[in-house]
Formats: C-alpha cells, structure tokens, sequence
C-alpha cells in the first residue's frame, strides 16, 4: 500500500482520502478503525457494561426499547435506533429493516428466498431478514 | 402524507392510460387473432362487454409496472392477485371472442401460458435479486465456493431458458398450427436468450461449462415438449446445437469480460 502525507495548514481538522479501485473488506476496516467510535452503555438490570462496536452483533427494537445483541447476550441501550443509525459509522452498521441495525463484519451468510427477502446470518448463527428495499442500503453501505 | 398522495395519483393515472390504451390497442389484437381463428362475438352486448374487458386487461397491464412491494409474502399475495384478476379477464376475453374455439382445455392452456408469462418476469426479477446477492456476498468476503461445473450457479439460467423455449413454442405454434412460425420463433429467439444468459451468468459467477448442458437440455424440453404434444413433424434437427453454442459463446464472452474487470 502506498502511504502519502500532504501538510495542509488551511485544515481545520485532519482529512483521510483512500484511492483505490474496489472498497476490500481490508479497507472497510482501515476505514472503520480510523473512524472508531465510543463503545455503547450497555444494561442488564442493575449491571451496566460498555459494550465494544467489534463485539456488537445488531441493535433490534425490543418492546419499547433498543436492545444490542453480542455473543455473549443481549443488553438494554438507552438511545433510539435513530440516534444509532445516525451516530454510527455507516460503512460498518446497516439498518436493515424498520426494527434492526446490523454490524457488517458479523454477517457470515446472506441468503435470497423465492420472494426476494434476504436471510442474514450472523457470528453465532443468529438469522435475521431484510427486504429488497433495504438491502440497497446495504449495497451502498459496501460501495456497490 | 404528500408521497402517498403523489403514489395514488400516479395509481389512478396509470389506470387511466391502461385502460384507454387498452381500448384502442387491444382490439386490433383481438380482431387480428379473430380473423385467424375465423371466429368472433359479433352482438352488440357482447361488443360492449368485450371493450369493457379490453378496458380492464390495459387497467391491469398498466398496473403491473407499479411495484407492488418490495418483496416477502405481500409481493408474493399481490403477484398471485394480479395474476388471478389478470387470467379471469383474459379468459373471458378468450371465450367472448372465440380465440379458445370453444374448448375448455385450449382456454386451460391460454390462462396457463399467461401464468407461465408471469413466472418468467418473477425468475428473471429473481435473478436480478440474486445478482446483488453474488455481489454483496463477493464485497462481505463470504462468497461460497463454486459448485462443480457452476452447476447450481447456472440452474437458475436454466429454468429461465427452459421456460422461454416452452412459452415461445406455445405462442408461436397457437399463431400457425404448421409449427413453421412457431419454430422459427424459436430458432431466432432462444440463441439470444441463450447467449445473454450464458454472458450474464459468466459475468457473475465465471465461466460454467454445466450451463452449456444446461442450456441445451432446457431449450431441448421446453421446445420439445409442445412438439410432441402437438405430434408436430419439423425438419429442423440441424439446428438443435444452436443453444449449447449460444450459451457456450456468452459464458466465453462473460468470463472474459469479469477477468477484464478484475484486472482492471
């Protein structure tokens, strides 16, 4: 990989550009590592836990609330989806249906069904479902 | 609440031009058929019933090209609706104006051809789904390995070619009962059809030496099997490689074209 460094003193902020002809699941990372985020409040009764973006499985709907799912359960968050899809990086967690956003590096499988829904599987087996209207989501999501 | 608005305009449009082309297209179709088959509804009520169904088929025609959802169970039920609605009034169109001659099983055969037209636009949107699929899969890194040959990567293709050759065969035939239209129907259309799906299907998965036998078996039953039905005699053996080499020739091209693009 070629690396490059141009002084912009006019920058307010640093700016990262990748060329390259195709996004590789090599670069989504060096892109998602570089735009890292804080991990999430994640609760379970009285027991509060931070929860790391790499270990989140999916954000779903549950009852009233917003839940995250990683490999080792499921925890209450406090924000709205909405709040989610907003502060995540979208190149890495895809709402995939009204009620759930997915981590990308956690889909293992994606299969089509006669009628054109998609079945995710994700890191443990967990099978979820998106419709063709959001699965352009997820192609834009991988530069397609 | 102005989205809904605009998709209920556009509903209500559609139905409109629909049904007003299908009044002043259709039954030049309808004539041009009745004057085949010799046979027609000539009453009054009968005429005013028969443009009332013309009205209807363009209504429901017109319809089709709105999504009727994106996918799942509810496309599923608003396809079959269509569909049911669609065969009803072409059936009765059929029996008004003679075109099944007056025998159940023709009609059975006309609203089964319509239903075969149907399944063919759901596989060829159900391939274009599962183009997005082999992408998405081939970006996530989680592209199953190739089946032996790229059999089960060209079985698609192959229900796709096999119900073109069948439908094609059976218009072609029901237009002139010498089989002459119909075969050269055939011959004209399925080596295309054979060589963009074998390109489509190389560009996607690479090349496939089992959509070659494919191809060829499909064309063969799907042209075959109206011909046996209808104790046809054609003299057109020589050209029962067309669809194999068709296919073979476009898988080429495709490979090529997706190691072009790889390098590239």
């Amino acid at each position: 990989m070629k690396v490059s460094f141009e002084e912009c003193p006019a920058l307010e902020e640093p700016e990262v550009t990748i060329r390259a002809a195709v996004l590789t699941p090599e670069l989504r990372g060096l892109i998602a590592s570089l735009t890292r985020s804080e991990p999430i409040r994640g609760y379970r009764g009285e027991e509060v836990t931070l929860l790391p973006l790499d270990e989140i499985l999916r954000f779903f709907t549950e009852g009233k609330g917003v839940a995250a799912e990683t490999e080792e359960g499921v925890w209450s968050v406090r924000e709205r989806l909405y709040e989610l899809e907003a502060r995540l990086d979208g190149h890495r967690f895809v709402r995939i249906s009204q009620a759930e956003i997915i981590n990308l590096r956690h889909i293992t499988a994606l299969d089509l069904s006669f009628s054109g829904t998609v079945q995710l599987t994700l890191t443990g087996g967990r099978k979820v479902f998106s419709s063709q209207r959001y699965i352009k989501k997820l192609k834009e999501a991988v530069g397609l | 609440m102005k989205n809904e608005k605009a998709i209920k305009m556009q509903f209500w449009m559609r139905c409109g031009i629909g049904g007003l082309l299908g009044v002043l297209i259709l039954p030049r179709y309808g004539n041009l058929l009745n004057t085949m088959l010799l046979a027609g509804g000539e009453g009054e009520m009968e005429m005013l019933f028969s443009f009332l169904l013309y009205f209807s088929l363009g209504v429901l025609i017109a319809l089709s090209t709105l999504p009727f959802s994106s996918s799942g169970g509810k496309l599923l039920l608003h396809s079959l609706l269509h569909y049911a609605l669609t065969a009803a009034t072409f059936a009765a169109l059929c029996v008004l104006n003679g075109w099944n001659r007056g025998r159940g099983d023709t009609l059975l055969v006309q609203v089964g051809v319509l239903g075969g037209f149907y399944l063919l636009i759901w596989l060829l949107r159900w391939i274009s789904w599962l183009g997005d699929i082999i992408r998405l899969r081939e970006r996530l890194g989680i592209a199953p390995k190739p089946s032996p040959f790229g059999f089960l990567e060209s079985l698609p293709y192959a229900a796709l070619l096999f119900l073109a050759a069948l439908l094609v065969s059976l218009v072609g035939f029901g237009l002139d009962h010498t089989g002459f239209f119909g075969s050269m129907l055939t011959l004209l259309m399925l080596p295309a059809v054979a060589f963009f799906a074998g390109l489509v299907q190389a560009r996607r998965s690479g090349f496939s030496p089992a959509l070659v036998l494919l191809a060829e078996l499909a064309m063969v039953a799907g042209f075959g099997i109206p011909t046996l039905l209808l104790h046809l005699h054609l003299g057109f053996g020589w050209a029962v490689a067309l669809p194999a080499v068709s296919a073979l020739l476009g898988s080429l091209l495709g490979a090529g074209m997706k190691k072009l693009a790889h390098e590239n």
